[in-house]
């Protein structure tokens, strides 16, 4: 009896763990996978650094490929052909980013739910209702030979990887209980698309449309103008200063009734982090005579980051390092032997939305363009789990314009450049070996999405940037509101011209800067590219810094990436103070006065007051723009702008009796500002307004799981700071470089993580606290494969045939 | 003692090849065939899932990995090297237990 029940026991145990080792309730790991000691999470630690010598085999590989890993981690690609190169890249890339590769490819795929479950749905349909990936699919079957080959190599490279995993997969997938999907060109394309998605997806149309429906049209298009007030253009316009320019603001409505009171918690300006920074100084401006160029792309930071080094040789043909984003077959930003270059967001307005008459308001399958009806063409989309049954099924239409979809009571398709890219790719790879900054241009003249603003250097002394991609023309004049589907006379009229684009070689002033500003001063030319721009703080910081300095240094562009000073708070505090005076009869207005007195107008780790202009910045954004209920504040420049006018309508908050004037306002702000300040920090010399204790960085891991992040680092970085940081701290600068581009090119960069996907190991995260602190490390550079001498850490040989790994 | 040493090298050969699921295999296949006892083959598979590591693995990466792993389950980072050896004492033992045919191999 008692042996019986001790064998029930035992098979009792022996079927849980079989359940709890196969198929465990969620968010349990499949347990035997996760904790066997070789092939399971322990198993990571074994993989974890890279060994001194390694071998392998690529299929299709031409000849043998020497990799040199350097003593940061970054692979150096000895190959004899590009496709070579590009073979061994999809291989390393794989090696150190296998889960991000999957991941990226099928955010922009839509097929998350795959891999992590239907939790992952509205993204999924977000991306898909997009058109992207069918968008990705079109572009495939289309793709150039040249394209497709660069596209199959990479492939060649990740599935060489895959496959001599054996058992053995990266933790997130013990995680999931999944295993990895082999790669093909799509996911790459996908990846493309996805990129798309993060840095040209705009809704002005809606933002437009909303603030049209509650202000008027007039207002609307006041609050959120085609042009900025403040203008600081990439393309130099000749003037020495950023212009102020004073557009008229029609009064608020007088019944504009609040439904809503905006409050601190509805003002999240992250976006201000979501841009880039780029520069570059001629050799008469810089200290050693020779070019320089920097640039950082903000973006949303994560762990592992979105960029991986790399350098690519092939003998005669090819010799550049930079950053590529994995899953991407080639360097994205870097530099070779004679040139440098890096990219910002435009922010141009490079979609548009069309309200289309269909057929019939539920299921429509056609829709009607100049008085004829148009068949709509249909697409089933399917989502899946990771068992591979469907959970959800969509139909997805599309006008000749692009995917449509239900808005409201109506449908409305959209038209995106993203949609309708091509060329990029080859672009790429002809940049990589352009020898000067016009050949760069040349080679960057077929890239059409994202649009991007392309700034370069070389050797010779040039330097040049130009607005890159396509621009659309539309016949209406302006992309920021809604258009009729019924007619075709709202189709695009063609795209700007390359000589049309904003774009500068050699300038005058001996500097080039772009942070996501307008391009092109509307003075210059007024042809609509795009709406409510970015208030151009950094823009406005980074000219005021290179206007200043003669004679620029590599150090100094280091240090100008994390410059504490905010151009805003230049143009803001002096306001501010001048009102606080005014009304210095109440007492809390006075010691916010004082007490922002003095600031010294940087975000430094030690800093005890920028904390009181963030606060009073956020209760004046509350206060002034109480008309707008749920819609976004204005830009900063708008603000700026308005300051001007002391006694505007726009003062006034409608909620209290009294009519207030700007001062007034500014005044209590002011006090809202330092109530809430000593409300959440204490007092202000107790320590708790140190600047350390309130703006972190937090960088998720991409699967937001925070033991494998790294959270609430402290960063001399503020809203409207070159170093940008706001919000919740989860975007800010991803990839920073220097390039001096002397007789020898020389680079130092960054960025906030690792080479290595992997937690367990010391490249993890390795480059964070040099990001953290806004140092730059000397970038490799090898002529030869024996070049790196000392710095040699590891070495990896890929060959065409012969014994596996 | 050279026959539970070489059933931990079975076991750890197997994990290495196979993976977790050989241990329930090789227990019970040792307890039918060798009429061994259960409870040895769940401390022969503990013995190869604590060596196993042991041998493979350099203490840089294992101490990086082990408080990350172990946040990630909401346990100390620790307890992450006792489970392995739990977990696999549990599983063979089972496995060796539900086959186990004669009361005298029963422990």
């Amino acid at each position: 009896m008692l042996r019986r029940l001790g064998t029930a026991a035992a098979a009792v145990v022996l079927v849980a763990l079989f359940y709890l080792s196969l198929a465990p309730p969620r968010p349990l790991p499949p347990l035997g996978p996760l904790l066997d000691p070789y092939h399971g999470a322990l198993g990571v630690a074994r993989s974890a650094e890279l060994p001194r010598a390694s071998a392998a085999t690529i299929p299709r590989l031409s000849h043998p490929v020497d990799i040199r890993y350097d003593d940061r981690g970054v692979p150096h690609i000895f190959a004899q052909s590009e496709a070579d190169a590009v073979r061994a890249l999809g291989y390393v890339v794989a090696r150190d980013r296998l889960f991000q590769l999957e991941l990226m490819a099928r955010s922009g795929a839509g097929t998350l739910t795959e891999l992590v479950g239907a939790a992952a749905l509205p993204l999924d349909r977000e991306i898909r209702e997009l058109g992207l990936p069918d968008a990705a699919r079109r572009r495939l079957a289309q793709l150039a030979d040249s394209q497709r080959v660069l596209l199959d190599a990479y492939a060649d490279g990740v599935n060489a990887w895959i496959d001599g995993l054996g058992a053995d997969r990266p933790l997130e997938y013990l995680l999931l209980g999944r295993r990895p999907a082999r790669w093909s060109p799509l996911h790459s394309l996908n990846l493309l698309g996805r990129m798309g998605w993060t840095l040209a997806l705009s809704d002005l149309e809606d933002l437009h449309e909303r603030a049209a429906a509650r202000l008027g049209q007039a207002l609307a298009d006041a609050l959120y103008p085609v042009n900025s007030p403040l203008q600081e253009p990439v393309e130099p316009n000749g003037q020495s200063a950023a212009r102020l320019d004073h557009p008229a603001l029609p009064p608020p409505p007088a019944t504009a009734a609040l439904t809503h009171a905006p409050g601190p918690g509805d003002i999240d300006p992250g976006f201000d982090a979501l841009g880039s920074n780029n520069w570059a100084v001629a050799p008469r401006r810089s200290a050693t005579g020779h070019a320089l160029l920097a640039g950082d792309q903000h973006l949303e930071l994560n762990l592992p980051a979105i960029w991986y080094e790399a350098h690519l040789v092939v003998a005669d043909s090819l010799d550049v390092y930079g950053v590529t984003i994995p899953g991407a077959a080639g360097i994205v930003i870097g530099f070779n032997r004679d040139i440098a270059w890096t990219f910002t967001n435009t922010e141009a307005d490079v979609l548009d939305r069309y309200a289309e008459v269909v057929d019939e308001p539920d299921h429509p399958t056609q829709y009607r363009v100049d008085g004829a009806w148009r068949p709509l063409r249909l697409e089933i989309e399917r989502y899946l789990d990771p068992h591979g049954r469907t959970i959800a099924v969509d139909t997805m239409r599309y006008t000749h314009r692009g995917p449509m979809t239900r808005d409201g009571a109506g449908w409305r398709s959209l038209r995106w450049t993203v949609l309708e890219a091509g060329g990029e790719l080859d672009a790429f790879s002809h940049a990589a070996r352009s020898h000067s900054a016009a050949a760069f241009l040349e080679a960057m003249a077929g890239y059409r999405a994202p649009a991007q603003n392309m700034l370069v250097a070389d050797r010779a002394g040039t330097i040049a940037i130009r607005s890159t991609g396509r621009f659309p023309i539309r016949p209406a004049g302006r992309g920021d509101v809604v258009q009729r589907g019924d007619t075709s006379g709202s189709d695009w009229d063609g795209d700007w011209s390359l000589s049309e684009v904003p774009q500068s070689v050699d300038p005058v002033q001996g500097f080039l800067a772009s942070a996501n500003q307008q391009p092109i001063d509307p003075r210059m030319n007024d042809r609509y590219l795009g709406a409510n721009w970015l208030a151009p703080w950094r823009a406005v910081r980074i000219n005021e810094l290179l206007r200043g300095d003669s004679a620029v240094t590599p150090d100094a562009m280091r240090r100008y990436q994390t410059d504490p000073v905010s151009a805003a708070a230049e143009r803001f505090v002096p306001a501010l103070l001048a009102a606080g005076h005014r009304y210095a009869a109440d007492d809390t207005v006075r010691r916010a006065t004082a007490l922002l007195g003095e600031w010294d107008l940087r975000y430094t780790l030690d800093n005890t007051r920028a904390v009181l202009y963030e606060n009073t910045m956020r209760q004046l954004g509350r206060l002034l723009w109480d008309e707008l209920d749920s819609l976004p504040q204005p830009s900063g420049s708008l603000l700026a702008a308005l300051l001007q006018d002391s006694t505007g309508a726009w003062w006034d908050d409608h909620r209290t009796p009294e009519v207030e004037d700007r001062d007034r306002l500014l005044a209590r702000a002011l006090a809202a500002g330092l109530t809430e300040t000593i409300r959440t920090r204490g007092e202000p010399d107790a320590g708790g307004w140190r600047w350390e204790k309130i703006r972190h960085a937090n960088i998720y891991h991409l699967l937001r799981i925070p033991a494998l992040s790294a959270l609430d680092l402290p960063i001399q970085a503020g809203q409207s700071t070159l170093n940008p940081s706001s919000g919740r701290g989860t975007f800010g600068p991803s990839w920073r470089m220097v390039v001096e581009l002397g007789p020898e090119v020389h680079g130092w960069g960054v960025y906030p993580g690792g080479q290595s996907g992997n937690p367990a190991s010391s490249r993890y995260l390795s480059g964070l606290e040099p990001w953290r602190l806004g140092l730059l490390d000397t970038l490799r550079f090898p002529a030869t494969a024996d070049g790196l001498g000392a710095l040699e850490g590891s070495r990896l040989t890929l060959t065409p045939a012969g014994a596996r790994r | 003692m050279i026959e539970f040493l070489l059933l931990s090298a079975v076991f750890g050969a197997g994990t290495i090849i196979a993976g977790w699921w050989c241990l329930p295999l090789i227990a019970a296949l040792w307890c039918v065939v060798r009429r061994g006892l259960p409870w040895r083959a769940g401390a022969a598979a503990a013995v190869a899932w604590v060596v196993l590591p042991a041998f493979t693995l350099q203490w840089g990466p294992l101490s990086r990995l082990m408080p990350r792993i172990g946040g990630v389950l909401g346990l100390p980072g620790w307890v992450f090297l006792l489970l392995p050896p739990v977990y696999a004492w549990l599983l063979a033992w089972s496995a060796a237990r539900v086959v186990a045919r004669a009361p005298a191999q029963a422990d």
